[in-house]
């Protein structure tokens, strides 16, 4: 979400939108996130709670969108940006970024900012910008009427309602439990995908016989492409059967939101102010947690950056699965046939061989070892 | 008709002559035989042609699947994640923060 804000053609304007976006005035980011939320994509027909058409919740009146209009869109580029062309990352890149403990470790930062001069004092007015509007934005109640609340008397734990979300949508807890060690409490819906994660490695070992196969000029070729469009279509109908009629479209794009903020902070190149001002200063997004996380004491996941090397690819990978397009065995090819969607389906079959522990790629009756990075 | 040769009986030509028929009906049964094999060659020519056609089709709207597929995997790229920004395009999407302006449309990659 903030990513995608800040997404520019020239490395040093990203850099510039990303410290603007940082510096910005909390009403001005709650302005944008609104504003990305009415302008999501809405294709007429198209399935609702796809991705195409994630929910047909009402739209803002038209003077508060007016109003945001005048607030963000100086330049006209809301008007540029057009209704029905945001689509955000799925809520997959949520649970994953989540699984590193970024959360934690930073809630643990603001904590002793706002407490005392343990860490010192922040080292300039961006470091102090970035602690008002993370505290604020991601940490406060959010305005009831924001697409950002997720927040009730009825589920008044954000962190429970995420979980709850993650398990619904994927069958999975996050890795970590309480800051003690037990395990998180949380409602565990009885309507949840619990065979995503087994159809899911089933997928990632097909597609990765079928790019081992791929181009072979003699020998056999194991590749079954009728098996994987049949595992994609078992993907495509449970995660949609979550979504339907726009259910947790409201409650992912919230929780990408927020995983994403963080995420643009441990990748911010040269490092974001309140990673300087932690002296946490590092060239990777997975290093500079951990330094961040020696600072305030609190364990980041060692595999976090498998972890974020998973978010992005499995992000478009499940919303291209939701769209059907692997449900058809001509389209299948593309899993394994050399080209950028083929890089990133190694990336991720290495990264979850990684992560989970579990080898996919498995070749029927042939078991190869999983290489691990620790 | 044979020609009479010295030397050779009424009977011997005959023989011969006899022969000379059973050739020619030979001949012109063989030739009937490699026309019409000509014929099927020829059919089957054109058979083979046409299901190369139809082959080259399959293989041409199978990889236009595939290649669709893999573009519409590169435009989500671009459009979720902004990943892959070049001055060929901009994004689909990009709000613009305080300071700074979203980078101008240049069609191309994705124009929508």
């Amino acid at each position: 979400m903030f990513r995608r804000l800040i997404a520019s053609y020239a490395p040093a304007e990203q850099l510039a939108r990303t410290l603007d976006l940082f510096r910005a005035n909390p009403m001005h980011l709650q302005a944008l996130i609104e504003a990305a939320y009415y302008l999501r994509t809405n294709e007429e027909g198209a399935e609702l709670g796809g991705p195409q058409r994630r929910d047909a919740l009402n739209d803002l009146p038209p003077f508060v969108w007016a109003l945001l209009e005048n607030f963000i869109g100086a330049n006209g580029n809301a008007q540029v940006v057009g209704r029905g062309n945001v689509l955000w990352d799925h809520l997959i890149y949520a649970y994953l970024v989540e699984n590193t403990r970024v959360l934690e470790v930073f809630q643990k930062v603001i904590y002793e900012y706002v407490h005392g001069e343990k860490l010192g004092t922040p080292i300039d007015s961006d470091s102090l910008a970035w602690l008002r509007n993370t505290e604020v934005l991601f940490f406060s109640t959010a305005n009831q009427f924001s697409i950002l609340n997720t927040v009730s008397s009825i589920r008044p734990d954000k962190q429970a309602t995420r979980r709850n979300n993650y398990f619904r949508m994927f069958g999975m807890d996050l890795n970590h439990g309480t800051a003690d060690g037990n395990a998180y409490p949380y409602r565990r819906a009885d309507a949840s995908n619990k065979e995503f994660v087994d159809t899911f490695e089933k997928f990632l070992q097909e597609v990765w016989v079928g790019i081992s196969n791929f181009g072979n000029s003699s020998g056999i070729n194991r590749t079954d492409a009728s098996a994987i469009a049949n595992l994609a279509r078992q993907l495509n109908i449970m995660l949609l059967a979550r979504r339907q009629n726009g259910n947790l479209s409201r409650e992912e794009f919230a929780h990408v939101a927020l995983l994403s903020w963080f995420h643009l902070t441990l990748e911010v190149q040269n490092n974001a102010p309140i990673i300087q001002s932690l002296r946490a200063n590092s060239s990777n997004a997975d290093q500079r947690l951990f330094k961040v996380a020696e600072k305030v004491g609190v364990k980041a996941h060692a595999k976090t950056y498998d972890f974020l090397q998973l978010a992005d690819p499995m992000s478009r990978l499940l919303i291209q699965i939701e769209d059907g397009d692997f449900n058809n065995v001509a389209n299948v090819p593309a899993l394994y046939q050399p080209g950028v969607l083929e890089d990133d389906m190694r990336t991720i079959i290495t990264h979850w061989s990684i992560a989970t522990g579990r080898d996919m790629k498995v070749q029927r009756g042939k078991n190869l070892t999983v290489v691990s990075n620790n | 008709m044979a020609k009479q040769t010295t030397g050779q009986t009424p009977n011997e030509l005959e023989v011969l002559n006899t022969k000379l028929l059973e050739l020619t009906k030979q001949l012109k049964s063989k030739t009937s035989v490699a026309r019409s094999q000509e014929r099927q060659i020829k059919a089957l020519s054109a058979e083979i042609e046409a299901l190369k056609k139809e082959v080259n089709t399959v293989n041409d709207q199978a990889t236009k699947a595939v290649i669709d597929t893999i573009q519409k995997y590169a435009d989500l790229k671009l459009k979720v994640s902004g990943i892959g920004l070049s001055s060929e395009g901009s994004g689909t999407w990009c709000l613009s923060t305080p300071n700074s302006q979203c980078p101008p449309l240049k069609g191309g990659f994705l124009t929508t």
